[in-house]
């Protein structure tokens, strides 16, 4: 009567949709029924498991059917059971191999041959709130294995997932030490998220709120990325751009394990464009100075102070002087055990990374502790302690100014200090290696600890009943200092003496103080109706609180460089700020999963959540959500298929997930404190906040729909995932700007407001195939294993809400626009430069040979009887109008959507190779379509008067018939002269690179038997030794930076070694 | 266990934002403060609208450069100008405050009944303010109504004569509701006199749009408030000094008696006001861009301590320098001349540092010098003395630097007191032997001229035949290499360059040193002005006269006379706002109000040719609406850009 009121129960709470399913048979395992005592005197059975290559399996469960004996076995593969009657069923079950059912007769000694199971269709999956086989899931969720994160090892884990995850788009975009790479997934579809860089999917660390940055990639078991709403509707708006949850490695009963990794290796050798130097700047500019007009002799080329260096032969390659190879280090210590009842793992982790400035560097700390007990056979307690402390050292990092910096001068006067000009009668250039540890500090410290306890009670078979609470604490302090002496001193101040401060002497504290706690309830009834049908129920409710304090101090003129940031009160201009955000979440979840005879699944789903951050009246919404799975493969009709199909499942998911991601406090109006100086009376003075509250401010929502096949051959030879998905996301949250007629926060600032304007539709592929040539019949022989991702991408604005008729909405050079993708490209689309023989057309556009040629997308181009060139278009009066040259065209009008920052499509492909001992994998990378807005195309000097690349192609008098991407290098105009001049940054950022190639050699196990150890694996590893870009504008230019390149990514060679014992 | 969480309501705890609410007095009349934020800050002591307001005129042009060549020039001006953009969002920024301001009356007792009503005054009057600084420069814009927090993604654009009637209402009704002093004796505060004197202005700018109100033209109006003021001065505290000199006395900055509308700077002597970090966002950096740079004729005028500077006033860009109109529009009686413009220029002594010592900056003449610098060999062993003293004093606001005084001639050290270092008696003096460089407004032969102790030459000679200034080496010109570079000298308005104890001038290594002096918006001078101006309009050139004559009388130098004025014409107005206002904010203003006889476009043509070439008199008598706003807005095409080609009409 208890099973069945809790059967009720959950079911109601289901939204009874099962309610007509007859309730009375009880399967027998449901129940827990043990067989009858008997008189029946203990056997012992004995035996050994192998795996497919003959080598003993350890730690196999073997579990005798239909009863609660079981074992595991030992070092040797062997293992003993004692069991009550004639004979027995064992059902042997092992990681990654297929479970194994075998009849046992006692006294005789079985050998068991357990066979790898390639599908991973029996792959324990982790979802949200819970976990399924990889046979029963319905979601598109994909799986990375703790192998795929640690083989070819980077500074941080998400870095090793790039091209990993089909739909998951990463990229790292700089190369300084510690940098974080930044995730996006299928695509952009929050705009305010990704104005803040807070699209990323939320990542869960064993189910709760984590960091995958500090995280020792070593600790992690495996790392599920949930990615259509089906899946991730449980989280309700945390759930919006996807949910990645990392699961660490537990203790296991049994030996003490002991894994030591570690990897030492050099970091550096970035490519970096070559620019002009001695003679060949000097002749830029000499031949600038001749197309402009200006030339008057050699020695006013430069201004004589200059030219007297030139002459003298000072020259500076800025890139080498700045850059440098750094040393990039990890040494990980794991100890893992436990008993039965009480298990626990601990790690330690060192990890530090130089990047190429000097002072440039990071460091980080950690530690994982997990510890579980398991006080009775109901009630289990644990708790997980993830900690971590960084220390970062940011450089003063200017390689772009460095690169177009005059090259002419020296470094260092006699004595080896560092000269503040490199000419030391010419002010106009500070050198840039003016910052030392002496003088410059920028260094940010992070403590972040994650507690997490929790306790399961587990009242009867198939009910669990989880609490776990996830406390964060942060704490976060940023320090930075502008000494006497350095590059800020001199520049602000061309004058100073070296020794006297001044207001560009300056220093500050920050710190930040976080502390979120989140504390969730689940209870999760698994049970069967009727034998097939198998239903799992979770119920879960989710409370978080979330603070943050900020306390700044600085001041200026500090007269002693030694103080750094530690004696403020000395200095002038004293500033000190702080302030309190707070904000909360509460969320209700139901689900229900269903699996008929393993064929045919479903799950149903729905989350009520709230947030503080949403307008009264709009805090709360629902978000439902439902999947099926169809195992077609397990019909009847398909046994005809069985010798080569493994499976073949298809899925179908629809779910709407929400997205509150705006910043506290937006929806409140309160009058702000300040002061004001008038007249010289100090007046209490108030100012509304700079954001203005849209009181209807909601939910920004996604409807998701994916279709999905599953599909594995040839027993797991070749294995296919394959996914489909359309989003239509609603009512986009985007901080508009107040039109100023309505006011202005100040003279120079508008009003926001953060309000619901309009819609998108993103619609995507992804496809993962898993293909195994050639797999190893045993130990030794060779295997080739190769995996392939590839997501195409597609992202539209579909409309703007409301009925104002905007249309667009440009923001710097990006636009929002309907039918194009978000935040497009809004730029000057330029068809290189007017050459001399279109001299007469390039005067329809008030240009002459040499200046760009601005494309304009609305004129069509005609060329008449007489053989000249005219255009034709329509002027905004509606008018057809005719352009010539004496009716000319003013071209810069003509900006237009010239690309998107997003990709089209991105692909990985991995190929591994083993054979005897060694371990090969290359891993190749693509990313196409996006494209980047490249700052050092822009700093063209058309006057040669400040530096840059060489492979800049120019147009000259002497090549003004060939085609040229720059404008004509004369003295006669400045960069911003040049109609269009803002479109040269633009270029197709389409790219592909060998991301890594690690090569590994493991010890065979004679030797480590010899050595008492059971694994020992070296390695070496190159990260990003080819870079391949499409447009030739990219030399010596990684484009998976972006556009910028203040800090170029870095090629790594490390050498390392995983031991376990 | 739902029922566990119905405590964990989702409210947000906010202590920063405080609890203030608009219903309290002291939080209502805090928001009334932030009315006045934008003037010093910004429209009032930055390049932005002061080119915005003085360029593109008769008087202006830009030395040695095409910054801004669509402000100086109508080159290329646009929709995309920051100049424009900026006057834009800066006047329209406070209007919703003020509206805020005086559409809630705060809960307060009776007692505090009047402070509302004159807190309320002076919101209306700087609302009227805003508005028509926009109707002046962009013409028919959308009133501002609404209060903080309303958003209308579609304005529209209210005609001209909805504007200024808004105009004038709030200013009648402020002028009705202000005292004569200011509220709290704070003078940076809008009284009576500013309200009135706002509202002649309104009219005056509003007649040359045609407007009428009650069936009396706007210019009657202008001259019945106008000739009111002047009538009643006395009981509206309006003032003129008896001596321009005093108006532009160094001490007389701040509080300056003239005053009807103040931008008001940070005081670094006051003890209240030396909150740090406050000082950078409120510095004056018009004064930097008039100053020309003496050091440029390094070997003449030497000051190691940094180039571009001049009293320790940094010329950090000099940018504006006056048309040859400007100049010769002053008469050789008017001293407002060197009151206005700086054309001798002497080094001086300073406390710190040996090198600036009274005996090390004195230099002496040699015979080479006689030669390089084509004066009289007579001055061979004679010497140049500093002319300024200037010394420092610890104040809150940091190190204060200003002038002590001028020292006598002969090379006696006594310090003599002075209104203005700055402002040198014209035409010099043939015995002054205390100037490095002499910028002379008489054209003087070459006789003249080798009689002065000093490098001297001809305004005129530093002009090409169009009126534009020469560029490039003197050379050219038969100057010796010593002394070439001066075509980078040109005479330089000093009105903003401050010298006074408490301006927050720094004399140390700061290339930019915090500058805080006030900036008049409205002084006496200007409702003489309008209402000579209103008299003439109305065919009364006679009765003109009479408010011209105190402007010239305070402005004769001594041994002078003014020349009798007669029947006044509409080029003699604008030929004495050029004398009485050059660079204060008003030159293209007053031209507009005159574009109907096309004295505009005439002004152009005769002394700016560059901006005449580009002139369009069919769309530059308003500035481009910013494309930044059409941008942000829904209807851009229905609302215009004032014809600059962004959007297919003009607007309006």
């Amino acid at each position: 009567m208890k099973n069945s009121r809790v059967l009720t129960t959950a079911i109601a709470l289901s939204g009874a949709l099962y309610c007509g399913l007859p309730v009375h048979a009880w399967d027998a395992d449901v129940l827990n029924v043990l067989p009858p005592r008997s008189a029946q005197q203990v056997q012992k059975i004995t035996g050994q498991v192998i795996d497919e290559t003959g080598e003993p399996l350890i730690g196999v469960t073997i579990k005798v059917k239909g009863t609660q004996t079981a074992t595991i076995t030992d070092l040797d593969g062997n293992f003993s059971l004692s069991l009550t009657g004639n004979k027995a069923e064992l059902e042997l079950s092992y990681i990654g191999y297929k479970t194994t059912t075998v009849t046992a007769v006692p006294g005789k000694v079985v050998n068991i041959k357990m066979n790898p199971d390639n599908t991973g269709l029996e792959e324990v999956v982790v979802i949200g709130y819970g976990t399924q086989k990889k046979r029963d899931l319905t979601g598109a969720v994909s799986s990375v294995k703790a192998e795929d994160i640690t083989l070819s090892p980077m500074p941080n884990p998400v870095e090793a997932l790039q091209g990993k995850v089909a739909g998951l788009d990463i990229t790292r975009s700089s190369g300084q030490a510690g940098a974080s790479s930044s995730m996006k997934l299928r695509g952009t579809r929050s705009l305010m998220a990704a104005e803040d860089g807070n699209d990323e999917p939320l990542v869960l660390v064993d189910g709760l709120p984590g960091s995958l940055t500090t995280l020792n990639a070593n600790d992690i078991e495996s790392i599920e990325v949930l990615k259509d709403a089906a899946s991730t509707a449980v989280y309700g708006s945390a759930g919006a751009n996807g949910i990645i949850i990392v699961t660490t490695k537990s203790g296991k009963a049994g030996r003490t394990k002991v894994n030591l990794n570690a990897y030492v290796g050099i970091n550096g050798w970035s490519t970096v464009p070559e620019v002009f130097h001695g003679e060949s700047f000097f002749n830029l500019r000499k031949q600038a100075q001749m197309a402009g007009g200006t030339y008057t002799g050699d020695e006013n080329v430069f201004n004589p102070a200059v030219y007297e260096a030139y002459l003298a032969g000072q020259d500076i390659n800025w890139a080498d002087a700045l850059l440098k190879t750094g040393v990039t280090q990890n040494y990980s210590l794991s100890v893992s055990g436990g008993t039965e009842k009480t298990k626990a793992y601990l790690s330690l982790n060192y990890s530090g990374e130089d990047g190429q400035y000097a002072n440039d560097n990071y460091k980080v700390y950690s530690t994982n502790l997990k510890i579980d007990h398991q006080i009775n056979k109901i009630v289990t307690i644990g708790a997980n302690l993830q900690g971590s402390f960084t220390y970062k050292n940011s450089a003063y990092a200017k390689l772009e100014n460095a690169l177009i910096t005059s090259p002419i001068g020296s470094l260092y006067d006699e004595d080896g200090n560092v000269n503040p000009f490199p000419v030391v009668d010419d002010v106009n250039t500070v050198s840039l290696l003016l910052n030392q540890k002496s003088n410059y500090r920028n260094n940010s410290q992070n403590t972040n600890i994650y507690l997490n306890p929790y306790i399961r009670i587990t009242p009867l078979k198939g009910l669990t009943f989880e609490s776990r609470l996830s406390l964060s604490l942060a704490y976060r302090k940023n320090n930075k200092f502008d000494g006497i002496g350095g590059y800020r001193y001199y520049n602000g101040d061309r004058n100073a003496d070296g020794v006297t401060t001044s207001a560009n002497v300056a220093a500050s504290v920050e710190n930040y103080n976080t502390y979120n706690y989140k504390w969730e309830n689940i209870l999760t009834y698994n049970f069967k109706i009727a034998k097939d049908h198998d239903f799992t129920v979770t119920g879960v409710t989710s409370w978080n609180h979330n603070r943050r304090e900020y306390a700044y101090a600085g001041s200026s003129n500090l007269t002693d460089n030694s103080y750094l940031w530690h004696n403020l009160g000395t200095g002038s201009n004293q500033q000190v700020q702080s302030n309190y955000v707070m904000s909360k979440g509460l969320g209700f979840v139901g689900r229900l999963n269903y699996s008929y005879l393993g064929k045919y699944l479903a799950s149903v789903s729905v989350r009520h959540d709230g947030s503080s951050r949403l307008a009264e009246g709009n805090k709360w919404d629902t978000f439902p959500a439902f999947s099926l799975g169809w195992r077609i493969s397990e019909e009847k009709f398909m046994e005809s298929t069985r010798s080569w199909l493994d499976n073949l499942k298809i899925r179908f998911g629809w779910g709407v997930t929400g997205t509150a991601s705006i910043a506290e406090y937006q929806t409140m109006t309160l009058l702000n404190q300040s002061y004001r100086i008038l007249g010289n009376q100090t007046l209490v003075s108030y100012a509304y906040p700079q954001e203005i509250v849209d009181p209807n401010l909601g939910w920004e929502k996604s409807y998701n729909t994916n279709i999905g096949i599953d599909a594995s051959f040839l027993n797991g030879r070749i294995d296919v995932t394959a996914d489909y998905y359309i989003t239509k996301t609603k009512d986009i949250i985007w901080k508009a700007l107040v039109p100023v007629t309505n006011g202005g926060f100040n003279s120079s600032t508008q009003y926001t407001t953060t309000t619901n304007i309009c819609e998108s539709e993103n619609k995507g592929f992804e496809l993962a195939v898993t293909g195994r040539p050639f797999v190893a019949k045993k130990e030794g022989d060779f295997s080739w294993t190769a995996n392939l991702t590839f997501t195409k991408n597609s992202e539209k604005l579909t409309k703007f809400s409301g009925d104002g008729g905007m249309d667009q909405y440009i923001n710097g050079d990006k636009i929002l626009k309907a039918g194009e993708p978000i935040n497009s490209f809004y730029a000057y689309k330029l068809n290189g430069t007017w050459k001399k023989s279109e001299a007469e057309e390039a005067k329809i556009f008030n240009a002459e040979p040499g200046d760009l040629k601005i494309n304009c997308q609305d004129l069509t181009r005609h060329v008449g009887a007489d053989g000249n060139v005219y255009y034709t278009g329509v002027n905004a009066e509606g008018e057809e109008m005719v352009y010539n040259a004496e009716n000319p065209y003013d071209a810069t009008q003509a900006k237009q959507v010239v690309g998107h920052p997003q990709p089209d499509w991105t692909m990985g492909l991995k190929n591994t190779f083993t054979y005897k001992g060694f371990d090969l994998s290359i891993y190749l990378y693509w990313r196409y379509g996006q494209m980047i807005s490249y700052n050092m195309l822009g700093r063209f000097s058309p006057g040669g008067t400040s530096n840059f690349p060489t492979y800049f192609d120019y147009w000259t008098e002497e090549t003004g018939d060939v085609n040229h991407y720059f404008p004509a290098l004369t003295t006669k105009k400045g960069i911003t002269d040049y109609d269009g001049y803002s479109g040269l940054n633009y270029v197709d950022g389409s790219f592909w690179k060998v991301k890594n190639i690690t090569l590994g050699y493991t010890l065979p196990k004679k030797v480590l038997n010899k050595l008492g150890v059971e694994n020992i694996r070296v390695y070496g590893t190159i990260t990003n030794p080819f870079v391949f870009a499409k447009s030739d504008l990219l030399k010596d230019y990684d484009p998976e930076m972006a556009g910028s390149l203040d800090y170029p990514l870095t090629k790594q060679m490390v050498f390392g070694v995983n031991v376990s014992f | 266990m739902a029922t566990s969480f119905t405590s964990c309501e989702l409210d947000e705890y906010n202590p920063t934002g405080g609890s203030a609410t608009i219903d309290n007095f002291a939080t209502w009349k805090g928001l009334q403060t932030q009315c006045y934020s934008t003037l010093y800050h910004e429209l009032y002591s930055k390049e932005d609208f002061y080119f915005l307001s003085e360029c593109g005129t008769d008087l202006w042009l830009n030395h040695g450069s095409d910054y801004a060549q669509q402000i100086f020039y109508y080159d290329g001006i646009g929709v995309e100008n920051g100049q424009p953009r900026k006057a834009w969002q800066q006047a329209y920024s406070v209007i919703a405050t003020c509206n805020t301001v005086i559409n809630n009356s705060p809960a307060a007792d009776a007692s505090l009944a009047d402070d509302i009503t004159v807190l309320k005054a002076e919101a209306k009057t700087l609302r009227a303010f805003m508005h028509l600084t926009l109707a002046t420069y962009f013409g028919p814009i959308p009133l501002c109504t609404a209060e903080v927090g309303q958003t209308d993604n579609a304005p529209v654009r209210n005609s001209l004569q909805e504007v200024y009637t808004s105009i004038t209402t709030d200013l009648k009704e402020a002028a009705a509701d202000l005292e004569v002093s200011p509220y709290e004796g704070n003078y940076a505060r809008v009284t009576k006199k500013t309200a009135l004197g706002l509202l002649a202005r309104a009219y005056a700018q509003g007649a040359a749009e045609g407007l009428e109100e009650d069936g009396k033209s706007y210019w009657q109006r202008a001259k019945e408030v106008s000739e009111d003021m002047i009538t009643n001065a006395a009981s509206y505290g309006m003032y003129l000094y008896p001596d321009v000199a005093d108006l532009w006395a160094q001490d007389n900055n701040r509080n300056n008696k003239e005053s009807l509308f103040t931008a008001t700077g940070l005081d670094a002597t006051n003890a209240e006001a030396g909150m740090a970090g406050y000082y950078a966002n409120h510095t004056c950096t018009l004064g930097g861009f008039t100053l020309c740079d003496p050091n440029s004729l390094s070997r003449m005028y030497s000051i190691q301590m940094s180039q571009n500077q001049y009293l320790g006033i940094y010329g950090t860009t000099s940018r504006m320098a006056p048309t040859k109109h400007a100049i010769d529009v002053f008469g050789d009686w008017d001293k407002r001349y060197e009151n206005s413009f700086l054309t001798a220029f002497g080094t001086y002594t300073y406390p710190t540092g040996v090198a600036y010592q009274y005996a090390r900056q004195q230099l002496s003449i040699t015979s080479t010098i006689c030669r390089a610098i084509d004066i009289d060999n007579k001055f061979n062993g004679e010497k140049i003395y500093p002319y300024v003293a200037l010394e420092t004093a610890d104040r809150p606001g940091g190190t204060q630097t200003f002038a002590s005084g001028i020292y006598a001639k002969g090379g006696t050290e006594e310090i003599i007191p002075t209104k203005n270092a700055l402002v040198v008696d014209m035409p010099l003096a043939q015995d002054e032997d205390r100037i490095r460089i002499y910028l002379s407004k008489k054209d003087l032969t070459d006789e003249e001229r080798k009689q002065y102790r000093c490098f001297t030459m001809n305004i005129s000679s530093l002009f090409d035949s169009d009126g534009n200034y020469k560029t490039g080496n003197f050379n050219d010109y038969g100057m010796t290499a010593y002394v070439a570079n001066a075509y980078s000298l040109y005479p330089s308005l000093i009105k903003f360059d401050y010298l006074f104890d408490g301006a927050i001038r720094q004399l140390s290594t700061d290339s930019r040193p915090y500058r805080n002096g006030d900036v008049f918006i409205m002084r006496a001078a200007e409702i003489y002005m309008i209402a000579a101006e209103a008299n003439v309009m109305l065919g009364n050139g006679g009765e003109a006269a009479r408010y011209i004559k105190p402007l010239h009388d305070r402005a004769v130098r001594a041994g002078s006379t003014a020349p009798t004025i007669g029947d006044v014409t509409e080029q003699d107005i604008l030929d004495e706002y050029a004398r009485e206002f050059v660079g204060e904010h008003m030159r293209w203003a007053v031209l507009k109000r005159h574009r109907a006889n096309g004295l505009m476009k005439q002004a152009l043509q005769l002394y700016n040719k560059r901006a005449a070439e580009n002139f369009n008199e069919s769309i530059h008598y308003w500035r481009p609406i910013p494309k930044l706003f059409l941008d942000q807005i829904q209807n851009a095409e229905q609302f215009g850009d004032n014809g600059y080609g962004y959007t297919a009409g003009k607007g309006y």
